[in-house]
């Protein structure tokens, strides 16, 4: 048995990719509106990590649908999941949660966007104006929807490996929870990143709020891997070989000790905590922090996605 | 599994080969079937053409059947191998376990640890013919094989 | 905005409220729905104490329902040998589709592709509607469903519902089977020989605390083994 290909391996890593991006997104977008309404209010569209979310949240979730999409034994034929649902299928109901998701990110981007599209489109196509203009009646209902609906996204993630009974490690209730909080962290991480990258100051506001959001997200990750483990080694039986298999050595055990909990959480960890709120941020921190962060979160997708099949029921 | 159906490729292509050359004349080219005092009866019915018979195994007829003894009178020794009417069980199996032992027959193929003692090997594996009916089964032909004696219990 | 703010809480919690009151109706709605189904519920038994591993089912399983090589919707999987020469003896378990009651594979199909026919308990696969995410591949806590190289949609035995079944025959399996190792039959008709034969034998179901309700049973072989 080999680390990447075995038996009981079902799903490979384009899922874990899928999983990632769907994560990345509904983080960014969480972010985006964290930010808007607690740090920049008006002319939010200004900032280049909120501008950096709008690129990201979109980017992100169609590049993840289209792995998906691409991974089917009939990729032409995936209209068939748009069209036959099956509530009982998390799968189905976490597509309905992406199509909704994203007809809300995008009213709320144009919301984002709304002086300069409307300064664009007025001489233009003034019908845009009377459609922003309603948009923006709405903008309280779609706001607290898109955090509704990004948060649904990120669980979405862990439930759909949470709901395999045939592998003990998966069928995990603490999976969703780890996943939403993760997919949050790579969210807020992909932000930092393209922010930077655009332009955006490593010094703004912005990127302090962040930072002070991000302690915490990292402590609450850590402590809901360890319940997640806890959790298994208690349960006993396979689940607790699930456990072991997963962590106890080999090339996982590497990427588990050394990429997910050395690199991605301690790291960012250590350095959010060394660097106090109030001191200076270089560029190259801001990105090197948001680079681990995003590496150590891709890891822990392909980590769970493939040591969880490893052992089964 | 590939490693064995690659060596019984092997060893029926050459007899194929020994064949294709005595193919001219009706007699078979191999050295088992010039034993004059065997063949001078058993012309029709003792032509040795399996893997068994090629030259470089140095088998004659009495290797497995035995000694002529007082053969073709009866009672004699002669060994005769078969499900029904062949010679007593023990001394059936005697003759192929000289060479084949049974641990090695048991790794070959786990049908061989489940009939040992039980059945002579001839009630599967048929020696004379050209072709060894037990080499490269379909597994269709395979489970109809089974068949043939575990049914309607 | 505080009023803007209230008034979108209120709204969401009663849009939440009735969403899990629909779905919540809709389940009770499903399993009262269930009582009243019709009274064919098919099962199969496999007698190991019966089975020689001849793999005649697997032959006939392949020839009349199609399938490729490279895969299978039932197979023989043998362990051994036990004991001591001559005595040597082999056990052998059937390992193909349990027919569950709460099928881990119909829960996860996001498109209804995977089904329980409701007549007869059969839990089967509508090849046009699968789009192959091979969801239920990975929810099978039995490892028995595979994608067709041919179809590319997800298969596996379906108690040959749309081949000898719909002829009025037997499973192929349970035809091929030269020492009726294999019984087939309805589970609410007490005088099938199914029922007659769960009546008589201590049976087996697998992995039966995950909850699945797994209608394939089967009678252990008689020589036991040690393993710890």
């Amino acid at each position: 048995m080999s680390a990447l290909h075995f038996d009981t391996l079902v799903w490979h890593w384009p899922i874990a990719i899928y999983l990632f991006l769907a994560g990345v997104s509904a983080g960014a977008m969480f972010f985006a509106v964290l930010l808007k309404h607690f740090v920049l209010k008006q002319n939010a569209y200004q900032s280049g990590f909120i501008r950096a979310a709008c690129i990201v949240a979109p980017v992100a979730v169609m590049a993840g649908l289209g792995i998906l999409v691409a991974d089917l034994t009939k990729p032409l034929d995936f209209w068939k999941i748009l069209v036959f649902y099956n509530p009982k299928s998390v799968m189905s109901m976490g597509v309905l949660i992406l199509l909704i998701y994203q007809v809300f990110m995008f009213m709320w981007i144009g919301l984002i966007f709304r002086k300069p599209v409307d300064a664009w489109c007025e001489s233009r196509f003034p019908i845009v104006l009377k459609l922003t203009a309603l948009l923006a009646r709405f903008e309280a209902t779609i706001t607290g929807l898109l955090v509704i609906l990004s948060l649904a996204l990120g669980a979405y993630t862990g439930f759909l490996l949470s709901a395999l009974p045939g592998y003990p490690m998966l069928k995990n209730p603490v999976l969703p929870l780890l996943f939403l909080a993760s997919g949050l962290s790579s969210g807020a991480a992909s932000s930092l990143l393209g922010g930077v990258l655009m332009n955006g100051k490593p010094n703004d506001k912005e990127v302090h709020f962040i930072h002070k959001v991000e302690i915490p997200l990292i402590l609450v990750e850590i402590v809901l891997i360890f319940t997640f483990f806890m959790g298994l080694v208690l349960t006993g039986g396979q689940s607790k070989m699930a456990a072991f298999n997963a962590l106890g050595y080999g090339f996982w055990g590497w990427i588990f000790w050394v990429g997910i909990i050395g690199l991605g959480l301690s790291g960012p960890l250590a350095m959010n905590l060394f660097m106090t709120t109030t001191s200076k941020r270089k560029w190259a921190y801001v990105a090197g922090t948001a680079c681990l962060s995003l590496i150590g979160v891709l890891l822990l997708r392909n980590f769970i996605l493939y040591t969880g099949q490893m052992t089964i029921a | 599994m590939s490693k064995r159906q690659w060596l019984w490729s092997i060893r029926l292509g050459a007899i194929a080969l020994l064949l294709s050359f005595g193919a001219t004349s009706a007699e078979s080219a191999l050295q088992i079937n010039s034993d004059t005092t065997c063949m001078k009866c058993h012309k029709r019915n003792g032509q040795m053409l399996g893997h068994h018979g090629q030259d470089a195994m140095k088998m004659t007829c009495s290797t497995c059947h035995g000694e002529k003894g007082d053969h073709p009178k009866k009672p004699n020794d002669i060994v005769v191998f078969g499900m029904k009417d062949g010679s007593e069980l023990d001394t059936q199996l005697a003759v192929c376990h000289k060479c084949h032992t049974q641990r090695k027959l048991g790794e070959t193929e786990w049908t061989h640890n489940v009939h040992a003692q039980k059945v002579p090997c001839a009630a599967c594996h048929k020696l004379h013919s050209p072709t060894e009916p037990m080499a490269d089964m379909t597994p269709k032909v395979r489970s109809e094989l089974c068949r043939n004696c575990h049914s309607g219990q | 905005m505080e009023n803007s703010k209230r008034r979108f809480l209120k709204g969401t919690c009663a849009l939440f409220a009735g969403a899990t009151g629909a779905s919540l109706l809709a389940t009770v709605n499903a399993s009262e729905g269930a009582k009243a189904e019709s009274d064919i519920k098919y099962a199969m038994i496999h007698d190991e104490t019966k089975c020689i591993g001849c793999r005649a089912c697997e032959v006939a399983c392949r020839e009349t329902n199609q399938v490729p090589e490279g895969v299978s919707r039932v197979r023989i999987e043998q362990t051994g040998p036990f004991g001591e020469y001559p005595n040597e003896y082999y056990h052998f378990s059937r390992v193909s589709c349990q027919h569950c009651e709460d099928a881990p594979c119909v829960n996860v199909c996001p498109t209804g592709a995977a089904f329980i026919e409701k007549e007869t308990g059969i839990v089967s696969v509508n090849a046009w509607k699968c789009v192959g995410c091979q969801y239920c591949i990975a929810a099978c806590p039995y490892k028995i469903r595979f994608i067709n190289p041919v179809t590319h949609a997800a298969d596996k035995c379906d108690f040959c519902r749309e081949t000898n079944l719909a002829q009025g025959k037997q499973p192929a399996c349970v035809e091929a089977c030269p020492t009726k190792a294999l019984v087939f039959g309805n589970l609410k008709d007490p005088t099938s020989e199914l029922v007659q034969v769960l009546r008589a034998n201590p049976t087996q179901r697998a992995k039966v605390a995950l909850g699945t309700r797994p209608k394939l049973f089967r009678i252990l072989a008689k020589s036991g083994e040690v393993i710890l």
